[in-house]
């Protein structure tokens, strides 16, 4: 008894189910990102890129101000739902920096990750000289753990490291 | 506390905060809290993707030999690269 042995001549079996990685669509809250400064980064990179002196011939149809735009906006729900997720999986409630951080890396985009930890750095700073109020103390570098946006005050003084 | 909604310029982040703290509540239907960090985080990041993007799509219009960047040119870029795939629905054309 010799099996219908190669492979799936003549009949395939029905049931393969393409699983299409389609993922799981945001709710569609369209929140948009004001188009004037989406407009004003996009002539600031412009602007970088073609400064051999030409940049004032440099224009962008609106329809590619709009992708923009949109671009940023879907790049915003990915990388916020990824650090949602990892979020969730420190048993955290409150998504951090680093859960930003950490998606940007997830989502393939390590490369962004140096400079933003800069100017994170550089906030924390200013933060910081804020927070002291009077110019007198010291700027201490601390460590912002969860820092959670509902109260504007800090638990005490900060753990010295 | 800097996400205080206020700011339409605050200059070193060019991307209003309390909006882009909203955008990330809505990605998830769980998202509870988000430190005020994390805003200041993706205003620059978004400067980033911006960036690349408009690198890419300015060197897709200059093979063209053109100066105005089109939505095809947006549409290149994000087909050339890999990393953009998330954004393929975004820039859909119509098939010339």
């Amino acid at each position: 008894m010799a099996e219908g042995g190669a492979g799936n001549s003549g009949e395939a079996p029905a049931t393969v189910e393409a699983t299409m990685t389609i993922k799981k669509a945001p709710r569609a809250e369209v929140e948009e990102l004001p188009k004037a400064i989406v407009r004003r980064v996009v002539k600031d990179k412009l602007s970088q890129l073609a400064s051999g002196g030409e940049e004032e011939d440099v224009s962008v149809q609106k329809d590619a101000l709009l992708a923009f735009s949109e671009s940023t906006r879907i790049f915003m729900h990915y990388v916020s739902a990824t650090a949602n997720d990892i979020c969730k999986e420190s048993k955290r409630q409150t998504i951090n920096a680093d859960d930003v951080l950490k998606a940007l890396e997830e989502i393939d985009f390590p490369e962004f990750v140096e400079p933003l930890k800069v100017a994170l750095e550089d906030f924390r700073r200013k933060n910081a000289v804020k927070k002291s109020g009077s110019k007198g103390r010291q700027t201490k570098k601390r460590k912002v753990d969860e820092l959670s946006i509902q109260n504007g005050e800090d638990g005490g003084d900060g753990s010295d490291e | 506390m800097l996400v205080g909604g206020v700011s339409g310029r605050t200059g070193p982040h060019s991307l209003p905060l309390a909006r882009i703290k909203r955008i990330m509540k809505r990605s998830s239907d769980d998202v509870r809290m988000i430190s005020a960090e994390a805003p200041v985080v993706f205003s620059k990041a978004c400067e980033h993707l911006i960036g690349v993007l408009v690198r890419r799509a300015w060197a897709a219009a200059l093979r063209r030999k053109r100066r105005t960047l089109l939505k095809e040119d947006v549409a290149a870029a994000v087909a050339n690269t890999d990393v953009f795939d998330f954004l393929v629905q975004v820039v859909q054309q119509q098939p010339k």
